[in-house]
Order: structure tokens, then sequence, then C-alpha cells
């Protein structure tokens, strides 16, 4: 269902980025702007308390932000 | 929640965690396929954009209706979430994976802590006074698709949104 946000909202001219856990399902629903990252279920953002990860998450999105619709980044540990 | 929801809980959740793959196709085949993609452009700098969080994993305030998980066909409203919550107010109500790291830390599928940070860094101009929980795992989402999305792109333009930050459970 995010996927049908993320197609709306670009749809209507606000850019998106998002998170995949599982990319080939992202991939079909056609997320226009996909961040795959190497975490489990649930934990999308990373570990509990691992902030330092998790701003990484988001500076990674935010970078993504800039990129054309079908971009389709891999979450890097070092930036 | 039922016991017979706790119970389709435990079973989605040990199949999914065990047989990802499967999961996977599962979930594939109750997707529609979209060959062609939308595509927006930030309007301006992302150091002048205010930026929301859309998360999927059935994010809430304590104090709102926990989403319905009892409902076989899913819950797809939306909860709003104000900016300036903190931690505590949140809570996750979600069948298809393990609550139990979410509830300890829900920055783990929620990063506002995070995007308030780029803000205060200038990496972009504001953080939204609006964010979407959403209750993810929905197999049919016509109801999703003609009521509540258009009710929270409507809202994100309202709100003078320019892009959005999409999290999965």
């Amino acid at each position: 269902m995010l996927g049908l946000y993320a197609r709306a909202l670009e749809a209507s001219h606000i850019p998106t980025a998002m998170v995949t856990l599982f990319p080939e399902i992202t991939d079909k629903v056609g997320a226009p702007r996909t961040l795959h990252v190497p975490f489990k279920m649930g934990r999308p953002c990373g570990e509990p308390f691992d902030f330092e990860t998790r701003g990484k998450v988001v500076d990674q999105l935010l970078e993504l932000l800039t990129l054309p619709s079908g971009s389709r980044e891999k979450y890097r540990e070092k930036p | 929640m039922k016991m017979k929801t706790k119970l389709k809980s435990k079973l989605s959740r040990t199949f999914s965690s065990n047989f990802t793959n499967a999961y996977q196709k599962f979930t594939m085949s109750h997707m529609t396929e979209n060959s062609s993609l939308p595509e927006a452009y930030l309007q301006k700098p992302l150091d002048q954009c205010k930026v929301a969080l859309v998360s999927t994993a059935g994010v809430h305030l304590k104090s709102d209706e926990p989403f319905d998980v009892d409902n076989p066909a899913g819950d797809p409203s939306f909860r709003i979430i104000p900016a300036d919550v903190t931690e505590r107010e949140l809570t996750v109500t979600h069948i298809y994976f393990d609550t139990k790291f979410a509830k300890t830390d829900p920055s783990i599928v929620f990063p506002l802590q995070q995007l308030k940070e780029s803000a205060a860094d200038g990496k972009i101009g504001s953080v939204s006074g609006v964010h979407i929980g959403l209750n993810g795992g929905i197999l049919d989402t016509t109801i999703a698709e003609q009521n509540f999305i258009p009710k929270v792109v409507k809202l994100f333009h309202n709100e003078g949104i320019d892009a959005a930050l999409l999290v999965p459970g």
C-alpha cells in the first residue's frame, strides 16, 4: 500500500523517497524512488537505539529525493 | 485484539520470517503491476523543503484509536501524527511483524527525531507539522485508493508539504 501512496503523491507533484525491504515488490508496484535496506521486517530503519544507522537512512532518503523518478538505491553503511 | 487475530499474527510472522521468499511471492501475487512511473521533481532546493513522513508500520498516538487489526480485510484508514509528539506518546499496532522492537524505540519505523535533526542541520527547510501513520498488509487496496489516499494527498497540499519520506513496517 505504501507504494500506492508514493505513486499518488508523485502524480500530484510531491516527490517521495521510500525505504524498501523487498525491492521486487516495490519495483512491481512501481514505487518511484526506493532505498533498499538490509534490515529485518519491522525494523526498516535498523535496530532499536542504533540512531547512527537511523540518521544514515534518513540522509540517504533525502539524497534520493533529489534523484530522478525510477532511481533504485542501496543503503550504504559508509556514505 | 481477538484471540483469532493473535493466532493469525503469530502464524503470519512465523511464515514471513522463516520463509521470506515464499512470503514475497505471496505478496507479489496479490499486487497489480504498474509499468508506468509517475515523476515529480522538487520544486525548490532540498534545504528549503518541508518534509513529511508516511509509515505503514501501524504507528499512531497512544491517545488515538488503534488500527482495527481484527478486520480480516485490514484497516485502510490513516492516523495523523503531529510533529511535536514525543516518542513516549507513540505506539504501534500491526499484526504482520513483531512490534516489540518498534514499541521499544518507535524511531525504527518512524524516524521523526532524525528528520528533525536534518532540519536542525539545515539539510531540509523544515519538518512538516503533520505526519501519517498507516497499517500495512492490506491485500485489497480499493478502499485506500478511492477514499484515504486522495485525502492524504489533499492534506499534504494544504499543509504545503514539498516532499515525503515513506517507511514500511
